[in-house]
């Protein structure tokens, strides 16, 4: 018989996103799914206890602990009922029912995300193979279950390393805990009867004559051969409508679910139930399914003596990366993938971790017995390393990695180092052409640009500009990653809405009718200042009139662009002005914008001495001029306005 | 309404506008190119703002050209001629190749093209005979296509449909400086002719100049004029963002997220003219020539004519002849014992009324269809003004006799008005659709249709698009809405959004409150009115676009009530009414069981009896005084005659409420104030009520009588006092009333105290006929459940949803009355609800008739999730004999599994000799095509279910089995398993509350059967609960409720302490503290996460 572990993390939804942002602990969360209709639903929630009664630790009382996840599926954090599929409004008010209407405010929401939840599922999968080889999420064997929130572990060979299934149990369950991930764990005889165990680790418990532990209890073993008859017909790992159905026939536990004639359950429940009683038996086996998505390398290596970082240098460091990079790259090359991720673990000196430890702190029940010996509990230093584009090139890698460490905090010693590749993808494979090849490599070479600035300037540092429709000049950009401005992110996209370009553009035109004509480009400046510079109007009045830019003199009037202007310590003579292009915008943002844009031609007339900052504007005006046309009076073609509000008037850019 | 004028800051009167090219003071601009807010979610601004500042601004004329639709039309028209401004009639088309193009109707033709280009267009009437094979399968097609999608019904032109179309039209190509322009112009130039022009529009977008010169050119080129326009979507610029709001509404995003589709400035509102002749001056002749065509567009909605359809008229008769020889005959049919004095002289002067004013037509119509429907055996009753009318009573519209009461023609058909009467008649609820299909069938669909109603946007709808637009998260926006009341006005939106968690001072609460408010009473979409239908003697789409509903076979008019009132078109109120089917039902069940064929007419008037079981308030189920309030009012006035109820019907009215009319009514009837009367003439006028106006028509004669006032006056006085809050129109009869009444030699203090009490009535006011009516159907209703209880119970049971009650109280109140009743049950049960003999086995089996009367066998239909078409099969398998087995039942009546698992569900197959788990059990297998999966032959069993031992059912478990499956329960209160509990908690049972003294201090628990805000009672909350003793009210005020809002909204039970308080009989327990009553057993059972199995499901009708 097999002995399978278990591991049940309740609500993982919410506990993925608790482990990730510490903040959130402090309010209560709602993850919650878009219904067809529009309605929002919740899928998982955590909220905190009631800071009633102080407790032991004082402080921690208050806060969200994932331990709050597991109290019971159907009240959760002092009686709120909530259950699954209620709409969010109607959950937040139950909320507000015992925490009152401040919870409400404190609290997050998050929209589902199932496919990352599988993924950090997954993660965790992968690192229980410290566990056993055989790990498996549930329900990658084809099973109905959309959210899976157990992994189990064929445990049966190994459990004799970790001192008995107790301790393994434990051991498994602290440890995550150490990783802030709250669990419970149980090993049975079949993947089916560990689920129903995990699940009801407290029924199990007081069935076995222990005195209540109040949800203390993370842990249990069914003994080879021991039924789990007594607990509900829940631990079945049914579908609703199936526990609804075993309900309104008077059935709620397994043992009464197994008592009924086997014959007659499938014509009635359907054969998922008869299918699960098999699996509970073991009658039917349940293989657990290798984690998919092939292995991502790892490597490591441990010194023989905690390695004094102080004392070693960069170069030196990145010789004792240089071999696992090189393990780690091998098989993806081979395969055509390049690393888009990776993380570099420095497990801390243990002497350090020693020190670190206080005396009967969490952890205590798995790190000081003699299982704990392969356990760090205290987290070792995780470097997170991120690519713009898949990559096998070592020495960049190596560098990325010295750029990141030398932003960072580090241990004093370490005991080893392991890289993990957490993300791979295909490196392109493109066609090259004959004369292309030099673009090909700058292409290359921008990359690695991009990712060295990224590593010294941190991710967020480094963008690319987008333009963006908004009537506001300032606003019609935002910055993306840089390499995706191509791509569509699928939130905003531009519209061509210039609708008067092509009025027989078909059923569109009603619709673009109505929308805002976005500028041609030609009427925006190549150049266009971050922050509109103020010019100083010297002389109001008409300007002369332009051929190419006939303007009735009624309109000038009213327009008012000045005739001559003072900017950047010089004085520019206005000879012809195009607009005015009113801009009235961004009320919904913030304080309404509202401008009446010009395209003016101007003259520089004179410069203005006596500023020094003026003059070297000047300088820079006059060098400009030079390197142009060579002709110091140039036309120059400025972008500026007037502000509706004061009448005040700016400059917003140059036109080249 | 438009909830708000607009307002038109310093609107300058051609004051820079006299150029030098026309003399001062003549307009020199007409817009041409409007878009109101009737293009739904595309404009800002309401069609009568619109006109009203176009006048202020001097234009010479407006145009309203909504996209597709002319339904803000009637109300720019009524707003231009109020103010004195040209309106030209037209609409924004699209066609189905995606051209833009403005259309005018130039005169009577043209607008009958429009309306019927419009009509094609949304597949709202069959396409044109000659056609009609082709284009009938496109209309349908295009029916078909939007009743798919369930969007807005969406306009459909192709651009031959639009040519077919043109004469009498204009157009204006709106011009995009492009160089398509001209070939666009040209194309239209061949179908319009001269008639066509290009709309030159420019907004300040930095190429203006350019975009002119590009349009001049095109014009030129495709040989057309010019115009001038503005694209106009708001009426100022200060709805901008209102109108950027909707936009991203419209696209289904937030605003910052339709950037790239919001205008870039608001520009697009009506300008000064001096500012457009500026703007266009490199244009000459633009502005001045949209003037031209203006002027060109003569049409007017005034020269619709509407005709009535006068199909029912015999040959060779003349409409009045035959409508004096039907009334005549009617009448001595009425009155077998000779017309009264009275009442002649009554018809003869309608009579002459009516053929004065040409509405014979419109009284024969109606008597046809009630013809019609009593044909059919439909049972109907007219309702509302038209009872004022003696024709109406003998051509059998109506009941109310008029030699009994005091009739008012002027109320219904006025002189001075010369506005369509209004008949509104109630059919069976379920029979309506037979009526308004007949009235399809006679006049076709080219010639009916029905009335539109113009749904608006309400506070909760508003904040939720609005909040959306702003980009609040969408869990913000319903916590808002949530929180929102249905009374709530928007000044009460900034405490509310506080209470949602929005500082409603900060950036966003101001935003969504400024927008919130305007938005309100904007159209949203056409709906539906509930019964109105139009005919026409010509073709109904001459004379406004029709459109498919959304509901399948119907087709509705663009215009609603109001705006068919103003241009004078008559309509019909086709109404259902629940209680009319419900009264049918009890009079079938009566006759089935052996009782004698009742009528409306021939139920005994006038039994002490039913008076005196209506004066104790056991009124549940009884139509119209069954609610809390009416309830509350009977023992107080203790009806003795019809006229009593006519009384009580009319008296619990937010207008009668408001008007303080209620309590100096009951303190004189209870002779606690003496009754007086300032004169006799007024003594006439209020003598029924004891001197105090509870009747419009009372309000109506007593402006007559006291103040002077000639009838179609007093006729006007009504109609003001739905428009109370207009200002300035209150303050004008307020002057006139007293006045006129001081100058009559009454008391200004009387005169003030009438006043007040005919402003009561601009709330809600019964008139008098109309009350009538509805006492009517009190008394029928209220003598049926006196003398025949079970049968009015089954029929109240076959018509829900319908009333105040759900069908476990109905039940309780028929247990009461001593009438048994017996359980759902596949071997005895109809569908519906009937009447059973003691012992006897059901419908269908011989009734063996014992002792005390009939019980009551619920039907079938009282199986949740069980369907009418299974009902009927298991009906109809059951002739050949009852059913022995589970199996037999499912493969007569041709049963499905999830059917039998509600009938066992709700323990309907008793008389199959199992329990519920049992029949469950059985229920559950899988019967579905049995042998045709050979694999599961094997897991087929029939033996072994013998040996299956389920656990037994406890009676609690029966209890909430019953409420979850049919909602009531024969067995016991779920309420009484949680006693003992309850007790030890100090809660008493609603019973001992009534027993209790006032003011006594009381904790009752209960099941919350409904509550109820009405919207005079200041906020106060009226919640009914029920425990296994009986039903309490309790009284909540505002303050508890918010306290405990969340559980006094959802929970399905509650604790609720209270303060004991009598009334004149009446107790009311006034609630201190109220809280979500957890029995002990459903605690226990939440630990195994059972779905939600053993908890009660919520059973109240809220009102609030």
């Amino acid at each position: 018989m097999p002995r399978i572990l278990t591991l049940w993390l309740p609500r993982w939804p919410v506990q993925r996103r608790l482990s990730s942002n510490a903040e959130l602990r402090h309010g209560p969360v709602f993850v919650c799914q878009r219904q067809p209709q529009g309605a929002m639903t919740v899928v998982a929630w955590a909220i905190p206890r009631r800071p009633a009664a102080p407790q032991a630790g004082g402080k921690r009382a208050g806060h969200v602990r994932a331990g709050d996840a597991a109290a019971g599926p159907a009240t959760a954090g002092d009686g709120v009922a909530i259950h699954a599929g209620m709409p969010l409004a109607e959950a937040m008010a139950a909320m507000a029912l015992v925490h009152g209407p401040h919870a409400c405010r404190r609290a997050w929401i998050d929209h589902d995300d199932p496919a990352a939840d599988r993924d950090a599922l997954l993660e965790i999968a992968r690192w229980c193979r410290r566990f056993t080889p055989a790990v498996a999420v549930e329900g990658s064997g084809g099973d109905e279950r959309q959210r899976p929130e157990c992994l189990h572990l064929d445990v049966t060979a190994t459990a004799g390393f970790f001192g008995g299934e107790e301790r393994l149990a434990r051991t498994a369950v602290w440890t995550l805990a150490a990783r802030g991930l709250h669990a419970r764990g149980a090993i049975a005889d079949t993947p089916g009867a560990a689920w129903a165990a995990a699940h009801h680790v407290d029924r199990l418990a007081a069935l076995a004559g222990e005195p209540a532990t109040r949800g203390r209890r993370r842990s249990v073993v069914v003994a080879p051969g021991g039924l789990v008859d007594a607990l509900p017909a829940t631990g079945l790992r049914l579908d609703g409508g199936t526990l609804q159905k075993l309900c309104e026939v008077g059935i709620d536990s397994i043992g009464g679910v197994m008592r009924l004639p086997r014959k007659s359950l499938a014509s009635r429940f359907g054969p998922l139930l008869v299918r699960r009683l098999a699996e509970l038996t073991g009658e039917r086996a349940e293989p657990l399914e290798p984690l998919p998505g092939g292995e991502l390398p790892q490597a490591s290596h441990a010194f023989d003596f905690p390695l004094s970082l102080r004392g070693t240098s960069e170069e030196q460091f990145a010789q004792c990366l240089r071999p696992l990079l090189e393990a780690c790259m091998r098989p993806l090359s081979a395969a055509g993938r390049g690393v888009t991720a990776l993380q570099v673990r420095l497990e801390r000196a243990r002497l350090e971790r020693a020190r670190l430890q206080r005396p009967g702190s969490a952890g205590a029940d798995a790190a000081t017995g003699p299982a704990g010996r392969s356990t760090a509990t205290s987290a070792p230093v995780v470097i997170d390393v991120g690519l713009f584009r898949p990559s096998v090139a070592v020495a960049h890698l190596a560098e990325l990695i010295r750029l990141r460490m030398s932003r960072m905090q580090l241990p004093k010693e370490i005991d080893g180092v392991s890289i993990e590749v957490v993300a791979a993808g295909e490196i392109g494979s493109r066609q090259r052409m004959l004369f292309g090849a030099a673009e090909e490599a700058g292409d290359g070479e921008v990359a690695m640009l991009l990712e060295r600035l990224a590593g010294r300037l941190g991710r967020a540092a480094v963008y690319e500009p987008r333009p963006v429709a908004d009537a506001q000049p300032e606003h019609a950009w935002m910055a993306v990653p840089p390499g995706q401005a191509g791509r569509s992110t699928g939130r905003i996209t531009r519209v061509p809405s210039d609708d008067r370009g092509s009025p027989a553009r078909g059923a569109s035109r009603s619709a673009a009718s109505q929308s805002g004509p976005s500028p041609a480009p030609e009427r925006r400046p190549f150049w266009m200042f971050p922050r509109p510079l103020r010019l100083e109007p010297l002389l109001r009045g008409a300007a002369r009139e332009s051929a190419e830019h006939r303007e009735s003199p009624e309109r000038r009037a009213a327009s008012g662009v000045p005739v001559r202007f003072r900017y950047q310590s010089r004085v520019h003579r206005v000879l012809c002005a195009q607009g005015p292009e009113r801009i009235e915008t961004a009320w919904w943002r913030g304080p309404w914008v509202r401008r009446d844009y010009f395209l003016v031609e101007a003259v520089v007339e004179a410069v203005v001495e006596g500023s020094g900052e003026g003059k070297t504007g000047g300088d820079r005006q006059r060098d400009a001029g030079r390197d142009g046309s060579g002709n110091v009076d140039e036309i120059l073609r400025l972008w500026i306005f007037r502000q509706v509000r004061d009448g005040d008037w700016f400059v917003h850019g140059i036109f080249a | 309404m438009p909830s708000s004028r607009p307002v038109i800051t310093s609107p300058v009167f051609r004051s820079q506008g006299a150029g030098p090219e026309g003399p001062c003071g003549l307009p020199r601009y007409a817009e041409l190119h409007v878009t109101s807010n009737f293009s739904f979610l595309r404009g800002a601004s309401h069609p009568e703002e619109l006109v009203r500042t176009a006048h202020a601004l001097g234009y010479a004329g407006i145009a309203i050209t909504d996209h597709t639709t002319l339904a803000g039309i009637v109300r720019a028209h009524g707003a231009a001629k109020e103010v004195g401004i040209p309106l030209i009639v037209g609409a924004t088309l699209t066609t189905i190749d995606g051209e833009a193009l403005v259309v005018w109707a130039e005169n009577r033709a043209g607008y009958s093209n429009l309306c019927r280009l419009l009509s094609l267009g949304y597949g709202g009437i069959p396409a044109e005979s000659g056609q009609e094979q082709r284009d009938g399968t496109a209309a349908a097609g295009a029916l078909a296509e939007n009743e798919k999608d369930r969007g807005p019904v969406s306009c459909r032109l192709p651009r031959d449909m639009v040519a077919a179309h043109a004469a009498g039209l204009r157009a204006g190509v709106p011009l995009a400086a492009a160089d398509g322009d001209w070939r666009r112009l040209a194309g239209w130039r061949e179908v319009f002719g001269e008639r066509v022009c290009g709309l030159a529009e420019v907004a300040l977008e930095g190429d203006d100049a350019v975009r002119l010169e590009r349009f001049a050119r095109a014009c030129r080129r495709a040989g057309v004029d010019v115009v001038a326009a503005g694209d106009v979507r708001c009426h100022v610029r200060a709805r901008l963002p209102l109108l950027d709001a909707l936009t991203a509404v419209r696209h289904g995003g937030t605003i910052e997220e339709v950037r790239a589709r919001l205008l870039t400035n608001g520009e697009r509102h009506l300008h000064e003219q001096s500012t457009l002749l500026a703007r266009f001056a490199s244009l000459p002749g633009a502005v001045e020539r949209s003037v031209e065509w203006a002027a060109a567009c003569t049409f007017s909605l005034d020269e619709l004519r509407y005709e009535y359809p006068d199909a029912v008229v015999p040959a060779g008769a003349t409409a009045a002849g035959y409508l004096a020889e039907t009334v005549w005959r009617g009448a001595a049919k009425r009155y077998p014992d000779g017309v009264p004095e009275k009442v002649c002289g009554l018809l003869e002067h309608e009579l002459a009324l009516v053929s004065e004013l040409g509405y014979e037509a419109y009284f024969l119509t109606v008597f046809d269809i009630v013809r019609f429907a009593r044909r059919r055996g439909i049972l109907c009753q007219g309702r509302g003004s038209a009872a004022n009318s003696a024709i109406c009573y003998c051509l059998g519209i109506t009941s109310v006799d008029p030699a009994r009461m005091q009739v008012l023609f002027e109320r219904f058909i006025s002189r001075e008005r010369r506005e369509a009467p209004d008949i509104d008649i109630d059919f069976e609820h379920h029979r309506r659709e037979e009526v308004i299909q007949y009235l399809y069938d006679t006049y076709g669909r080219s010639r009916a249709a029905m009335t539109a109603e113009v749904i608006c946007y309400r506070l909760r709808s508003a904040v939720r698009d609005m909040g959306k637009a702003i980009g609040l998260s969408l869990d913000r926006v319903a916590r808002i809405a949530e929180v929102l009341d249905v009374g709530d006005r928007v000044d009460r939106l900034p405490e509310r959004l506080a209470e949602a968690g929005l500082e409603p001072d900060g950036d966003t609460g101001r935003r969504l409150t400024a927008l919130v408010g305007e938005l309100i009473g904007f159209p949203r979409h056409l709906g539906q009115h509930v019964g109105g239908m139009v005919m026409t003697r010509g073709d109904l789409c001459d004379l406004v676009p029709i459109q498919p509903a959304t509901m399948a076979g119907r087709s509705i008019v663009q215009w609603d009530k109001d705006d068919l009132d103003e241009l004078g078109i008559l309509k019909v109120d086709c109404l259902a009414l629940g209680m009319l089917t419900a009264i049918h039902r009890a009079f079938d069940q009566v006759e089935a069981a052996g009782g004698p064929k009742l009528t409306l007419a021939t139920v005994p008037a006038e039994d002490p009896a039913v008076y005196e079981m209506v004066s104790r308030a056991d009124t549940v189920g009884v139509f119209q005084i069954e609610s809390r309030a009416q309830m509350s009012m009977l023992p107080r006035l203790k009806p003795a005659c019809f006229y009593d109820l006519v009384i009580e019907v009319a008296i619990v009215r937010p207008g009668p409420i408001q008007g303080g009319m209620v309590h100096p009514y009951l303190r004189r009837r209870s002779g606690e104030e003496p009754v007086s009367y300032p004169n006799e003439a007024i003594r006439g006028v209020l003598e029924n009520t004891l001197g105090v106006p509870l009747f419009q028509e009372q309000a109506m004669r007593l402006a007559v009588v006291a103040a002077g006032f000639t009838p179609g006056e007093a006729d006007q006085l009504r109609r003001a006092m739905g428009a109370w809050r207009r200002p300035g129109v209150i303050d004008e009869f307020h002057r006139r009333l007293v006045e006129g009444m001081t100058s009559r030699g009454l008391a200004a203090e009387f005169a003030e105290q009438v006043f007040a009490q005919i402003r009561g009535f601009g709330e809600y006011g019964f008139p008098e006929s109309h009350a009538a009516s509805f006492a009517l159907l009190v008394y029928v209703s209220a003598w049926l459940k006196c003398h025949h209880p079970a049968a009015f119970t089954a029929a109240l049971l076959a018509s829900q949803p319908m009333g105040f009650y759900a069908p476990a109280q109905l039940v309780r109140d028929v247990r009461q009355r001593g009438v048994r009743v017996l359980a759902v049950d596949v071997n005895a049960s109809a569908w519906h609800a009937c009447v059973c003999h003691r012992g006897g086995e059901g419908a269908d089996g011989s009734p063996p008739r014992s002792g005390k009367g009939p019980g009551l066998r619920l039907g079938l239909e009282q199986v949740h999730g069980l369907g009418a078409a299974e009902g009927e099969r298991i009906e109809v398998a059951r002739r050949d004999g009852l059913f022995g087995t589970v199996d037999d039942l499912a493969r007569r009546a041709r049963l499905g599994r999830e059917a039998l698992l509600s009938l066992a569900r709700a323990g309907a197959l008793a008389s199959l000799g199992m329990d519920r788990r049992r029949a469950v059990w059985e229920a559950l297998r899988d019967r579905e095509r049995p042998g045709s999966q050979p694999l599961l032959v094997d897991l087929a069993d029939d033996e072994d279910d013998d040996e299956v031992e389920l656990p037994a059912t406890t009676p609690r478990e029966e209890v909430i089995f019953d409420y979850r499956t049919s909602g009531l329960s024969l067995e016991a209160h779920p309420l009484q398993f949680d006693r003992a509990g309850l007790a030890q908690r100090g809660v008493v049972t609603t019973a001992e509350a009534h027993d209790a003294p006032e003011g006594r201090c009381v904790a009752v628990a209960g099941i919350v059967l409904s509550r109820q805000r009405p919207s005079t009672a200041h906020g106060i909350i009226f919640l009914s609960i029920e425990d296994e003793t009986g039903a309490a009210n309790v009284v909540v005020r505002p303050e508890v409720w918010q306290q405990a809002e969340a559980v006094a909204r959802r929970a399905a039970a509650v604790v609720i302490e209270a303060r004991v308080q009598r009334r004149a009989g009446v107790v009311h327990l006034l609630a201190t503290r109220m809280e979500r009553l957890v029995s002990d057993e459903a605690a226990g059972g939440g630990e195994a996460g059972l779905p939600e199995g053993a908890s009660l499901p919520r059973m109240s009708r809220d009102f609030c």
